[in-house]
């Protein structure tokens, strides 16, 4: 079964660690206007909110459908979507029809690219620190979000209650 | 563009609207970037004769190698200049999002000089560099400003670095701040900054970061990140906020005690805040740029807008002004981030105010009719609007420390300052590290530069040793044990007991030596110090020393690192001689010598006789001169400084050096 990386939004605080790692590993250079996710970030008098943006391996894909070039394929062991560079001619027909702006013409490589992730070991996932990303079988994204969902309500009813809740504090840590 | 850099250096003459940009290479390989460029900087392109708010005075904005990438806490930047507060040498580090943002536009440093006619500001996009009118940004605060540049420039992704209304007002000692609670904080950056008529700096990059070995430092940050994650919980503030008491690390009001009855209260007070926020609990709130840490808080209350905090900021307005309420507290400190201004020179002015105050030393008369008492809410928020708007009484504490005593009368003694810069609220007194390392902090204020605070306890015995340090097997422990090792061989052949603890004094000037060595490797390469061994994170400088051998495609050992900081520490305290200082200023405030607090170590005192003993050490393990505490001119040589050496020769600083 193919794997996809699942958003928790609420989880996110923003520390792009997710860009520049991805950056780094798949482009060879920390940059996050190269990572293949993006935090995008809306920030208003102090409000902050941010929303990890990647691929999210449609099941009908766009970007495969409208590539005039046929360069957007399956990788048969992942199941994510990868553009192959060669036959890529970077007309960004992709970036269009993608509904995530997920895709995008690389402006070092004049190639689109896209998620690919990390041949089955997503890197941005694998740095964090907020458990905003998990990286799970694709049959298992629905019962992923439900569980979130439930754990907000169980949260809830905590407060509710009044519970202690993990304010637990350790002796000895008083670092500052 | 060059490994590891953005490969420029930006000066832009605020007075002629000049831009100029020169490769960062020319000072790459003495200085590295950060904290050394500064310090560099500010004593070649400034003499003694520029005053602080003068248009003469340089602001600077420093990136190291690191900032931008994938080492853990990369987020950093440097900035300098001058001192409204101390007249010497300000410096503050600052995190958040903007110095990536820059490295990314393609600078290193960003050089400012003179003073705009009128209000502008900078915007950067790549290469262009324009400076712009700020009328209308003029009197927003520090929130709101970032939001109208985002909006003006039409991109959410621009990062801001501004000042608020308090800076506009060239208070004493206003802030620069980004994001929300991202503060160059303490010094009164932002007070140059707002005397330079300079609202802003708005940048966009999108170059990114080359690195010369991406594959070899990519395993190297990921191998950090994995070593680090199991040590985090020591940095977030939830866990240094809410200790129970005793709570060791802290002091209440002006240096009354080292325990406080209503930190239970205090802690307890956190709960409603939390609530709010318990999806993120324990998976990090908020924080800086490629930071696993996010030791920061970030709130959303209802009535009182949002607000990030991290662990100083509850310490430094709730035990300095003894209040509990974490209302108040949320109050004081959003006004701060706001206005721009330092919370923590603010509150220890207030608190000041107000032991003169109950003492009768000064009445209703000289606060404009506030009833300055403890914990009176209304009176410390007053306070506060009035230091920002620099209006009556609020005109004096927002001074120095030397000048706001002298405004009140001949009698009055100052507050509790460290060559000039008042002091936050930790417990300088019972440890010896902390002592010295405030002592002798290059830029006064607190022991933050001259301090790991891992070393704290270091020593032997039994209630010593290694506890608390989390990488035993790091260059720093073993070079730090190796010196309490020597000094206990020392004190067992003058037949003393062998026993190091907090309160003994041997080791501990040539710990805070190498202490600021190892604080100025961060600072300089662009990494949050918190991310390292100073606050028991597991990585440092063996780390440091490969990612930036990676990084950059050649070879730098721990041994340069700890050289160029040597170099920096040594231009540093020139600067200070130069401006006329002497070992003489590096001491604790009157008021703390041979004082002892009540709490956890009643009987604890520092005598002047053992702070003095301390100071021989520490300058004779930078290779200074312990009569004078001015670096020898073998040091100098040594450092390749040589033209630092004829300079102060010239100035008359190194008499007992020429042969």
């Amino acid at each position: 079964m193919s794997k996809v990386i699942v958003i928790y939004p609420e989880k996110c605080s923003g520390c792009q660690m997710c860009e520049v790692s991805c950056s780094l590993r798949n482009m060879k250079e920390c940059n996050p206007e190269r990572s293949r996710i993006r935090a995008i970030k809306s920030e208003e008098n102090g409000q902050m909110q941010f929303i990890p943006s990647t691929c999210m391996q449609c099941e009908t894909a766009m970007c495969e459908l409208v590539c005039p070039v046929n360069a957007i394929s399956r990788d048969p062991q992942t199941g994510a979507r990868i553009i192959s560079e060669k036959k890529c001619i970077g007309c960004s027909s992709c970036s269009y029809a993608c509904p995530f702006g997920a895709c995008f013409v690389d402006r070092g490589l004049g190639k689109s690219i896209v998620c690919n992730q990390c041949d089955g070991d997503p890197i941005c996932v694998k740095v964090c620190p907020s458990g905003a990303l998990e990286y799970v079988s694709a049959d298992q994204v629905n019962i992923s979000l439900k569980r979130a969902a439930a754990q907000r309500i169980l949260n809830a009813q905590e407060i509710i209650q009044e519970s202690p809740g993990p304010l637990s504090a350790k002796p000895d840590q008083d670092l500052c | 563009m060059g490994y590891m850099r953005g490969s420029n250096i930006l000066r832009i003459d605020l007075g002629s609207g000049k831009i100029v940009k020169e490769p960062t290479a020319n000072y790459e390989k003495l200085w590295i970037g950060g904290r050394g460029l500064n310090s560099r900087i500010l004593y070649t392109e400034t003499d003694p004769a520029v005053k602080p708010l003068d248009p003469a005075n340089i602001l600077m904005f420093s990136l190291g190698p690191f900032t931008g990438t994938m080492v853990p806490g990369s987020g950093r930047v440097e900035v300098s200049a001058k001192s409204p507060v101390s007249g010497i040498q300000g410096m503050s580090n600052m995190g958040g999002y903007w110095g990536p943002e820059l490295k990314y536009a393609g600078y290193d440093s960003i050089i400012l000089k003179g003073k705009a006619a009128n209000p502008v500001y900078i915007a950067i996009q790549n290469d262009e560099v324009e400076i712009k009118d700020a009328a209308h940004l003029w009197g927003l605060d520090t929130y709101r400003t970032q939001d109208a540049i985002r909006k003006e420039l039409g991109d959410p992704e621009i990062e801001v670095v501004c000042i608020g209304p308090a800076g506009e007002n060239i208070t004493g000692y206003a802030t620069i701040q980004t994001r929300m609670g991202n503060a160059a904080g303490r010094t009164g950056m932002g007070t140059v900054m707002g005397s330079k008529n300079l609202k802003a700096i708005a940048v966009r990059g999108t170059k990114g970061v080359a690195i010369a070995e991406p594959e070899k430092f990519f395993e190297l940050c990921l191998e950090a990140l994995r070593v680090q994650k199991p040590l985090l919980p020591m940095t977030k503030t939830i866990d240094v906020a809410g200790n129970d008491p005793p709570s060791w690390a802290r002091t209440l009001g002006n240096f009354e005690a080292s325990e406080w009855e209503k930190q239970k209260e205090l802690k307890d007070g956190h709960k409603p805040f939390w609530e709010n926020h318990k999806n993120r609990q324990g998976e990090g709130i908020t924080g800086c740029f490629n930071c696993q840490a996010r030791c920061m808080d970030y709130y959303e209350l209802p009535e009182w807008g949002p607000l990030v905090a991290s662990c100083n900021l509850y310490a430094s307005t709730t035990w300095v002004l003894k209040d509990p309420d974490l209302k108040s507290w949320y109050a004081f400190v959003s006004k701060c981030q706001r206005q721009g201004i330092d919370a923590t020179s603010a509150s220890r002015m207030i608190a000041w105010a107000i032991e003169l105050y109950e003492q009768g030393k000064i009445s209703q008369n000289d606060t404009d009719g506030i009833e300055l008492n403890w914990a009176n809410k209304t009176a410390i928020g007053r306070m506060l609007d009035k230091i920002i708007k620099k209006e009556g009484f609020g005109e004096v504490l927002g001074s120095n420390p030397a000048e706001a005593a002298r405004k009140i009368g001949d009698d009055i003694e100052e507050t509790t300052q460290i060559k000039g810069v008042p002091l936050g609220d930790t417990n300088i007194i019972n440890f010896r590290a902390r002592t010295i390392g405030a002592a002798v902090n290059p830029r006064g204020g607190d022991e933050f530069r001259a301090r790991v605070s891992s070393f704290d306890n270091l020593g032997s015995g039994k209630d010593a040793g290694m506890t608390g340090m989390a990488s035993p097997d790091s260059w720093e422990a073993k070079t730090a044990m190796s010196i309490i090792d020597a000094a206990l061989a020392k004190k067992e052949k003058a037949g003393e007991k062998p026993v190091i603890n907090q309160f003994d004094y041997e080791a501990r000037g040539a710990l805070a030596a190498l202490s600021q060595k190892i604080s100025t490797v961060s600072d300089t390469l662009g990494q949050c110090k918190w991310n390292t061994i100073f606050a028991n994170v597991g990585i440092g400088i063996e780390f440091q020393a490969k990612a930036l051998s990676a990084g950059e495609g050649r070879q730098t050992s721990i041994e340069e690192l700890i050289e160029a900081a040597a170099r920096i520490a040594s231009q540093e305290r020139a600067y200070i001689v130069r401006e006329g200082m002497t070992r003489e200023q590096d001491t604790l405030p009157k008021k703390l010598l041979n004082y002892s607090m009540e709490g956890t170590y009643p009987d604890d005192k520092v005598t002047l006789e053992v702070l003095e003993k301390m100071k021989d050490e520490y300058y004779q393990a930078l290779g200074w001169n312990v009569e004078t505490g001015v670096p020898t001119l073998d040091t100098l040589r040594a450092l390749n400084l040589e033209d630092v050496a004829s300079d102060l020769i010239k100035q008359g600083k190194l008499n007992d050096e020429i042969k």
